[in-house]
């Protein structure tokens, strides 16, 4: 008796022979082939994911603005504080919570208003300060929360947590959830990219924040940078040119046809499809990068920013590029909302490096028809105390970490237009009710009036067609998703 | 859906998918159905989020973990009635259709089959027993009989009795060079020589095998390959993980890996001494070494932190990693709540935090140079002896000075003899507080220290004229008084009226930078009354710090002293209350290298400052007045002078230490030389490695059960635990102290369910591919059930038997028949078995992140193959860690052979991770990793193809092959030989006879073109025709590129 297989006749069963290979192979790969190449492929062998519900945005920009920007100097309006300017936080608003060890150890903790002017736009009457001209123009397309709430109180957990979930390193980030979860909507551009202003300095980004955790890297956002490279390792090395790599890739192709009627390892026809699609890659990358061919007009609507590189204006532009690609989650980072202190000057310069930008990207998908299911979102990872961090001097004074209520916008993509959701109370330093009762809102149960992260992540799911419950991958004994254990679909958003 | 799965979908159209579950999981018809293999998966799954071991989420009441649960009587209805499926509830459940069980909101649903499997363990008599892991390990496990010539280990049988079962035959053998390529991965990471081919090839003998892997078992690059995935699963790294991310003192532990696998140290003695190095009967610098494993976690420097949130994380981390790296346990599930799946309380998951946080760390990070404690140094054998020496001077030095007091005793009556009038020298400034003029604070005494108001400080009437009142916030420095390290001397005496403020308030500090994430330098603070002085580089570890036993009084003048006698130890640091000395508490006497490690001290020599400290609390509605400072440890004598006026003058005083230490030139000179040694110690120290470790505080630190996991969850009595190991598991030996070493030696004791089986697992995976328990990093219930069970227990004891011999296990998979088949597919195969569960076939992968990088360098031939030392930085492009992080360092490309060190040496920066090796499935070792995912994706494809370090190495690799001056056949021969282990065919060397007259022809057109690419990377560019090597460099990279070198067949 022999022990082994008979190879050869096993070989003349097997469902894919070489003929039948190159047969599919001429016509471009098959689905086989692309599956294991983009998040897309891994739902396209002949089944096309399901969404949970009818989807109301195709994908989302999230505009996220490291740091924690000041929420009473850009959309909460505070007159009180401005009356109270300079008295201390009373006891019974401060409710005993603690303060980062930043602000803990102040000999006082003096109130502090906010040096801009507010006034009210649109049919929403939204308020706004007046460092945000181009943002008020749009108020009616602009979904605000202002009842944002998050328990991390440093930044490095506090954007982790936003952006994964949990605050300890390791966990998927949102948009590599979303790539796993609906796939990719093109054939030659990654559908998760990240774009992040150059040279801001102020609080890190990480990877882990448009990493994979565990699931694998192929759902990692794919960062695009300003400048010659778009993509890391895009370009050819120097002095080989399109030709001579065609003409490599062919032989190549070659090469792994051999061995895969050799194997008839299915992970070899991916493997030659990688490789077409990294070739078109490099066209495609440069293609939609490429702002040069916008006329005029629309650099005036995003503003001077925009035609230089690596800016966030230049970014939203971007974005709207890759949004019309089929790019499916597009995350831009702008650091710089760090305001400790030197508040006045710091955040009136990042109003005026975002503010048109975002309020261009608004118009011009509105324009263009996208932006029904476009889901813009627009925030931080918290807020900002309403008292000030160091000595209250007007162009010297700070806000301290607040993560106990913040505000968030969002515009398109199925969120109710021109409506303001939640507020906080008259110090702008609690979450109230619509009477101005200070709520005690927990992730656990969902408080009317309160928007925790987790319910966010929820809502921003849901609008894309997905039920954050199901979305859930097994790792290390335990379903894991996006909102943990927590999160609640925020219904009076959603139009 | 499971990890695995989204593997198979991706292949799905092939059909793959069926017939994997049925054949591993499920009981044959006959056999009668096993609890643990066949129920549990199921019950787990399905039914234990809401009826398993978790009170807090558990619904009606009612549990399905235990027998007493599932039989119990819930007024007249039974959920499972034994041997009567028809009387119970779970049966009718699971069957109706209005009311199904599990509910559809659960999102849970059971197969038909499933739902027959629970019936059927009802029918049988629904007997309970452990999880198969809990389960002990069989004492003498029996080799199933197979007759076949065909196994070669015992594992064999294993493999081929399953195969036979599942209606399989196993492949033919790879062929030579395959399994040689194989194996040299396998067990090095690096693909085989040249002349390792031919010699393996030219000996026809069965010994030939043994042959090689003995070699590559004795090889030091077996201890680097193993080393690898030990790391992903100690969550090693260079740098400490989060915001700035900076650099981390880590390396020696690495290479303490690394040797550790090359001398085969007894696995159990490797997982001892990484728990327990510290705490063992004859610790070493290289078992204490050992313990950074669990202090490899991340650690913050954020401004702003919360000390104890981030001490409560790690030590966290550190259970969790115990549990997933040595038991595959999940314990971190069980951190807020009890486990929901494995018999893992949520008070289990504490008293295992209990072993690992009672050390002396302050839970934050200052900056680089500055090494958390517990640590230790680690000189050089010169620097060993030169410290040794240092040490021996200061020893000297001090003895020096005690003869010079013990002899001043003539000389002092000779002095006093003169009548002298006893005056205090070395007093360099004296503030009233009463004068500020021009911005500044007047010294009364000639010379340039001056003091500055820092805010808005106001003066008020104080104990003489005015005093200087703080309100938490302002503060005064006082300038100009000399550089202060912690050999220089010092008194300082002020008056203060304390109103007890709320926290610890800052009273004096010497500034030398430093932020609320940790401060170094001196300083006292004031809390309750009672005083705290400190001589810190980094507390509480390396400090040195005492603390009042008696309070000041509250509202009330008192005068304070302070000195400070530069001898580096706590005898030196004195307090005084009203001119008398204070009884104190010493907490911490240890302390090494310099004290202000961090900042710059301005050119006056650095601040004093009074009442504040940046981002610390400061002396709100303090007052402070009349201070002097003084250049030297003052005497008691002298102190009292400086509160009363007129000790020095009394006419019984005794002068005899005033003397000595103020006026005797002996002693003076004496303490100088003191002086000078401890400077020297102290500088020499600076320049010595330093590594974080593990040591138990002196004083137990309590660990609580945090609620929801909580850091500031209530602290009380109640809630406190002691430490313990999960009840599910056996029982810790009673006696002796239960510390780490007792975790350890419980963890790797003969009846360990879990650790042996582990170990072996990871080790299969290792070679395989794929454990036999796929999911490696969960061995609880709702992990995968070992696709072999008796092999794997097998296995683990004999390799417990073995006394845990990692070599001897790994020598006996490689040599398997097992190991030895061809994995070349076929169609049964991949029908009913396409993940190679059943081993039918042998182990095929693509190479992991490091096997490319190593592989292609060192066909390159320009591997350097150093081992261990400082991590360097291999080429990445430009910019990455400050393109988003202006706080951490800045990334400086590695020179010369550097740049060609094994990637295990590469920096791993947890924020921004070597983006080539992120892009082939490296992890960013955030969190401990037992299994990497492996994917195929373009941007790997963009790698290989256009990084400079794969260009350069094929220009390295085509240099060797023209310099050689053969034909064009014998340079592909060759490329294939050195990149894939083994000849090209026919049709590939002409393939590749194609692609280089292809190239030619292209580059000769554009000779501008090859030049380039000849010169791309750090290494010189040949003097070669840059045509003909532009063109073998592309061939070298068409290889290079191909299945047949990134995967391992």
């Amino acid at each position: 008796m022999n022990d082994f297989n008979n190879e050869e006749l096993e070989r003349a069963t097997l469902g894919l022979t070489r003929r039948e290979f190159f047969g599919r192979a001429a016509q471009g790969f098959g689905a086989v082939a692309l599956a294991s190449l983009l998040p897309n492929m891994a739902w396209a062998n002949g089944q096309e994911f399901k969404f949970d519900h009818a989807p109301k945005a195709k994908r989302i920009i999230y505009l996220f603005q490291a740091g924690g920007p000041a929420q009473q100097d850009l959309f909460d309006y505070k007159p009180m504080l401005n009356k109270l300017h300079g008295q201390s936080l009373p006891a019974e608003i401060r409710r005993g919570q603690r303060l980062t060890a930043m602000s803990a150890n102040q000999g006082t903790i003096p109130l502090a208003g906010s040096p801009f002017k507010f006034s009210q736009h649109g049919e929403s009457g939204a308020w706004f300060s007046e460092i945000l001209p181009h943002l008020a123009e749009v108020s009616d397309e602009l979904c605000f929360v202002k009842s944002m709430f998050t328990e991390a109180i440093n930044h490095d957990p506090a954007i982790t947590f936003f952006q994964t979930g949990s605050e300890q390193a390791g966990r998927p980030s949102f948009g590599s959830w979303v790539s796993y979860g609906l796939g990719s909507m093109n054939k030659d551009l990654p559908t998760f990219v990240v774009l992040a202003s150059a040279g801001q300095g102020d609080q890190p980004l990480y990877a882990r924040l448009w990493g994979s955790g565990f699931l694998d890297s192929r759902y990692q956002g794919v960062r695009f940078r300003a400048g010659k490279e778009p993509v890391l390792y895009l370009t050819n090395p120097d002095g080989v040119c399109q030709s001579g790599r065609r003409a490599m890739l062919d032989r190549l192709d070659d090469l792994n046809r051999h061995q895969f009627a050799k194997e008839l390892d299915p992970e070899i026809e991916s493997r030659i499809a990688q490789y077409e699609m990294a070739y078109r890659m490099q066209t495609s990358v440069p293609d939609v990068t490429d702002l040069s061919k916008e006329p005029d007009e629309v650099f005036e609507l995003y503003g001077p920013d925009s035609r230089k590189p690596g800016t966030f204006a230049a970014n939203c532009l971007l974005a709207r590029h890759l949004a019309q690609k089929g790019v499916r989650f597009i995350q831009l980072y702008h650091q710089g909302w760090d305001h400790h202190g030197g508040l006045k000057a710091g955040i009136t310069d990042q109003a005026k490096k975002t503010d048109q930008p975002s309020a261009a990207l608004i118009k011009d998908l509105k324009r263009l028809g996208m932006l029904d299911d476009t889901l813009i979102v627009w925030g931080g990872e918290f807020g900002r105390t309403s008292y000030s961090q160091g000595p209250l001097e007007v162009n010297s004074f700070g806000r301290d970490h607040h993560p106990r209520c913040f505000t968030v916008f969002m515009a398109g993509g199925g969120v109710k237009p021109g409506i303001t959701y939640g507020r906080t109370d008259d110090y702008g330093y609690n979450i109230a009710d619509a009477d101005g009762k200070i709520l005690d809102p927990t992730k656990q149960d969902f408080t009317e009036g309160a928007v925790h992260v987790h319910d966010l992540q929820a809502t921003l799911l849901w609008l894309m067609g997905i039920d954050h419950k199901k979305l859930s991958v097994p790792y290390q004994g335990r379903d894991f998703r996006l909102t943990d254990v927590h999160g609640h679909v925020v219904q009076a958003l959603l139009r | 859906m499971r990890l695995g799965n989204v593997a198979m979908l991706a292949f799905g159209t092939i059909g793959m998918c069926s017939g994997l579950v049925a054949a591993t999981q499920n009981a044959a018809p006959k056999e009668k159905v096993s609890f643990s293999r066949d129920v549990l998966p199921i019950l787990s799954d399905k039914c234990f989020k809401c009826h398993g071991p978790d009170e807090g989420s558990r619904q009606a009441g009612l549990r399905l973990d235990t027998s007493q649960g599932a039989f119990g009587n819930r007024g007249g209805r039974f959920a499972v009635v034994p041997w009567q499926p028809q009387d119970s509830m779970m049966v009718k459940r699971i069957h109706s259709a209005d009311d199904p069980m599990p509910p559809p909101d659960s999102g849970k649903k059971l197969t038909d089959a499933e739902k027959a499997i629970l019936t059927r363990w009802i029918q049988e008599g629904a007997t309970y027993g452990k999880l198969w892991s809990f389960e002990p390990i069989p004492a003498s496990p029996k080799i199933p009989v197979v007759k076949s010539t065909w196994p070669h280990e015992d594992l064999d049988y294993f493999i081929l009795a399953r195969l036979k079962k599942a209606g399989l035959s196993p492949s033919p053998p790879a062929e030579k060079l395959r399994w040689l390529r194989r194996v040299s991965l396998d067990l090095t990471g690096l693909p085989p020589t040249e002349p390792e081919i031919a010699s393996f090839q030219a000996d026809p003998t069965k010994a030939s095998y043994d042959k090689v892997v003995d070699r590559l078992l004795a090889s030091p690059h077996f201890g680097e390959r193993l080393a690898v995935d030990w790391l992903d699963a100690a969550r090693y790294s260079d740098s400490y993980g989060y915001q700035s991310d900076l650099l981390m003192p880590s390396w020696p532990y690495r290479d303490w890996v690394v040797n550790s696998f090359n001398k085969n140290e007894p696995y159990s003695q490797f997982l001892t001494d990484q728990i327990a190095g510290d705490l063992e009967k004859n610790a070493t610098t290289d078992t204490r070494l050992a313990t950074e494993f669990n202090r490899l976690h991340r650690q913050s420097n954020e401004g702003g932190s919360i000390a104890l949130e981030y001490k409560t994380e790690y030590a966290a981390d550190r259970a969790s990693t115990f549990g997933t790296a040595v038991l595959g346990l999940t314990v971190g599930c069980a951190r807020c709540h009890d486990h929901k799946f494995d018999p893992i309380t949520q008070k289990d998951f504490y008293q295992l935090f209990a072993y690992f946080n009672s050390i002396d760390e302050y839970g934050l990070l200052l900056s680089t140079e500055i090494v958390p404690t517990p640590s230790m140094l680690l000189p050089t054998p010169e620097q060993q002896q030169k410290l040794s020496e240092l040490k021996a001077k200061n020893q000297t030095a001090k003895q020096a000075l005690q003869s010079a007091i013990a002899g001043a005793g003539p000389r002092y009556l000779q002095w006093l003899a003169k009548k002298p009038e006893a005056t205090i020298p070395d007093i360099k400034a004296q503030f009233s507080f009463d004068k500020f003029e021009n911005d500044r604070f007047v010294s009364s005494l000639p010379g340039a220290p001056y003091g500055s108001k820092l805010d808005k400080v106001e003066l008020v009437p104080g104990h003489s004229g005015s005093a200087v009142l703080f309100d938490g916030d302002n503060g005064i420095a006082l300038r100009a008084l000399g550089g202060r390290e912690r050999w220089d001397p010092f008194t300082w005496s002020f008056w203060v009226e304390d109103p007890r403020p709320n926290a610890a308030p800052v009273i004096l500090q010497h500034r030398t930078g430093g932020t609320d994430v940790g401060f170094c330098g001196f300083d006292l603070t004031l809390e309750n009354g009672y005083l705290t002085a400190r001589v810190m580089r980094a507390p509480p570890g390396n400090a040195i710090t005492i603390h009042t036993k008696q309070p000041i009084p509250k509202d009330k003048w008192t005068q304070i002293a302070w000195s400070w006698d530069g001898s580096g130890q706590a005898a030196g640091l004195k307090i005084y209350l009203d001119g008398k000395l204070a009884a104190t508490t010493v907490l911490n006497d240890k302390l090494w290298k310099k004290i202000n490690a961090y900042g710059d001290l301005d050119a006056s020599g650095g601040d004093w400052t009074f009442g504040r400290r940046f981002r610390d609390s400061g002396f709100k509605g303090g007052k402070l007045d009349d201070a002097v400072f003084a250049e030297r440890a003052l005497s008691d004598i002298e102190v009292a002078q400086l509160y009363d006026g007129k000790a020095l003058s009394a006419p019984d005083a005794d002068l005899h230490d005033y003397y000595a230490s103020a006026i005797d030139p002996d002693v003076r000179s004496a303490a100088e030389a003191v002086r000078k040694a401890q400077h020297d110690l102290a500088d020499a120290e600076e320049g010595v490695y330093e590594v974080m470790v593990m040591e138990e505080s002196k004083n137990r630190v309590p660990a609580y059960l945090l609620s929801r996991g909580r850091y500031d969850a209530p602290r009380t009595p109640q809630t406190i635990v002691n430490r313990g190991t999960p009840e599910s598991l056996p029982p810790l030996k009673a006696g002796g102290p239960n510390d780490r070493l007792a975790l350890a030696s419980w963890a790797t004791r003969a009846d360990n369910p879990l650790t042996a089986r582990v170990a072996v697992n990871r080790l299969w995976q290792l070679v395989f591919g794929a454990g036999l328990v796929e999911t490696s990093e969960n061995f609880g219930s709702q992990g995968s059930p070992p696709s072999h069970p008796e092999l794997l227990d097998y296995l683990s004891r004999k390799f417990i038997k073995s006394g845990w011999d990692v070599k001897k296990l790994v020598r006996s998979f490689v040599l398997s028949s097992t190991y030895r088949q061809s994995s070349t597919r076929t169609a049964k195969l991949n029908k009913v078995d396409p993940l190679n569960r059943l081993l039918g076939r042998g182990p095929s992968q693509r190479l992991s992140a490091e096997m490319v990088r190593d592989t292609v360098l060192a066909a390159a031939d320009l591997i350097n193959l150093k081992i261990g030392g400082p991590p360097v930085n291999p080429y990445q492009p430009a910019g990455l860690w400050t393109e988003n992080n202006g706080m951490t360092q800045q990334f400086v490309q590695s020179k010369g052979d550097d740049l060609y060190r094994r990637s295990l040496y590469s920096t791993v920066k947890r924020t921004t991770p070597v983006p080539s090796m992120l892009l082939f499935d490296a992890t960013s070792r955030e969190a401990c990793t037992i299994r990497r995912p492996i994917t195929n994706t373009p941007l790997q494809a963009l790698v290989l193809l256009n990084d400079v370090q794969f260009v350069e190495a094929s220009r390295v690799l085509a240099q060797h092959l023209l310099e050689k001056k053969q034909t064009d056949k014998q340079s592909i021969r060759e490329t294939f030989l050195r990149l894939a282990g083994r000849p090209p065919d026919a049709e590939e060397t002409s393939l590749l006879l194609q692609a280089l007259k292809e190239q030619r022809a292209d580059f000769a057109k554009h000779p501008e073109d090859a030049k380039k690419l000849v010169s791309l990377g750090d290494s010189k560019p040949p003097a070669l025709d840059p045509v003909e090597l532009a063109s073998m460099t592309i061939a070298v990279q068409t290889v290079l590129n191909s299945d047949s070198v990134i995967w391992k067949r």
